[in-house]
């Protein structure tokens, strides 16, 4: 029922279990595509009871205020997921996760999404710090926090275990103080 | 971040623990609108606590598909609430709730906000019934589903226990063949 509006085409919204289907669809359409860069992508098939119990553990998550996932809906078809991996209330800092479906790319979806929840911490939760953690070799997620103008914190070497070796992973970072400043012009 | 957006001045949207303060002022300031029909206000200067405590239950009845209460906004402002008090998945059914501050009375809040449930509940929860049940002597609110085209199915004596003694309760209700027939028109 509710929603986050970017556009005409697209909207943000928390899952239900009865998108269940909908959701195991697009993943395994894309799971290359998907896997190349994610660690918690592992099995071809896993059954939609997973599914499920996965979409419940977040809907959980966002009731704790522990952070969230939001599926991005383009044209009315669900198509990839922006959200925060956490929410660090002591330290008033979250780190966004993103992944979208190989045919909707080359839309700004990612960064029109990851702009409205940028927004959304800084004014309306109030947090500090955002992060965003890429695999140094992932060329194409990086170029969302460049294009948004997060600054290029630093390199954690062998960081990550991606499905059979390490990766290092680019950390960038945004404050609330760059960020306001960024939108005043 | 998430709301519904019923028209330019009224939207709909789950209650955060952010707005804790403004929720308790605006129960404070109507307690004996809210108390004459409502049992579940009891004290006049209600405690900031039992605010906080209703709005983290509600987040997790919403994240259990429980049923939830959704908070009701009259530009910007919190104008009252409105919800599903349970979903019953075998039955396929639920039931409405609702009350408003007595200065947002007269704009339709309440009509147009129950149209927005009692849509979703038919189109994307796919439900077959959703009820209203108002106290007999409650004119004001039994306006409400007979504006709906709910059907008044009966009076259920001595049903609730308000504050001293125990009230009748008409039973209203609308199914989903009915709803799409008339659209509450």
């Amino acid at each position: 029922m509710f929603s986050y509006k970017i556009d005409d085409d697209t909207e943000l919204r928390l899952l239900e279990t009865r998108h269940a289907e909908e959701l195991d669809a697009l993943v395994t359409a894309n799971y290359d595509h998907i896997k190349e860069w994610a660690a918690w992508l592992k099995d071809t098939e896993s059954p939609i009871e997973q599914t499920r119990e996965h979409i419940k553990r977040n809907r959980m998550q966002f009731a704790e205020g522990k952070g969230f996932n939001i599926f991005i809906w383009y044209q009315g078809k669900m198509v990839g997921k922006v959200g925060y991996n956490f929410f660090d209330w002591d330290n008033r800092q979250t780190e966004l996760g993103y992944w979208l479906g190989a045919s909707f790319q080359g839309k700004g979806l990612v960064t029109k999404s990851c702009r409205a929840l940028i927004n959304y911490a800084f004014n309306e939760l109030k947090l500090n710090r955002i992060e965003i953690r890429c695999g140094v070799e992932n060329t194409k997620s990086r170029k969302i926090p460049e294009r948004l103008g997060f600054r290029e914190e630093g390199i954690l070497r062998q960081t990550e275990w991606l499905h059979d070796h390490f990766i290092d992973l680019v950390v960038y970072g945004m404050l609330a103080s760059e960020w306001r400043d960024k939108n005043k012009s | 971040m998430f709301s519904y957006k019923i028209d330019d001045d009224t939207e709909l949207s789950l209650f955060q623990p952010r707005h804790a303060e403004e929720l308790n002022a605006l129960v404070t300031n109507n307690y004996e609108h809210i108390k004459e029909w409502s049992a579940w206000l009891k004290e006049k200067d209600r405690p900031i606590e039992n605010t906080q405590d209703f709005i983290k239950r509600n987040l997790m009845q919403f994240a259990e598909n429980k049923g939830f209460e959704i908070c009701i906004w009259y530009r910007g402002e919190i104008a009252g609430q409105i919800g599903y008090n349970y979903f019953d998945w075998n039955d396929r059914r639920t039931e409405l709730g609702y009350w408003l501050g007595a200065s947002f009375q007269g704009k339709g809040l309440i009509t147009k906000s129950c149209r927005a449930l009692i849509d979703h509940a038919f189109n994307e929860l796919k439900l077959n019934r959703v009820e209203i049940r108002c106290g007999f002597e409650n004119t004001k609110s039994r306006r409400i589903p007979e504006k709906l085209g709910f059907k008044e199915e009966g009076v259920i004596k001595q049903a609730e226990w308000l504050h001293d003694r125990f009230i009748d309760l008409v039973i209203y209700a609308t199914l989903a063949n009915e709803w799409q027939a008339n659209k509450g028109l």
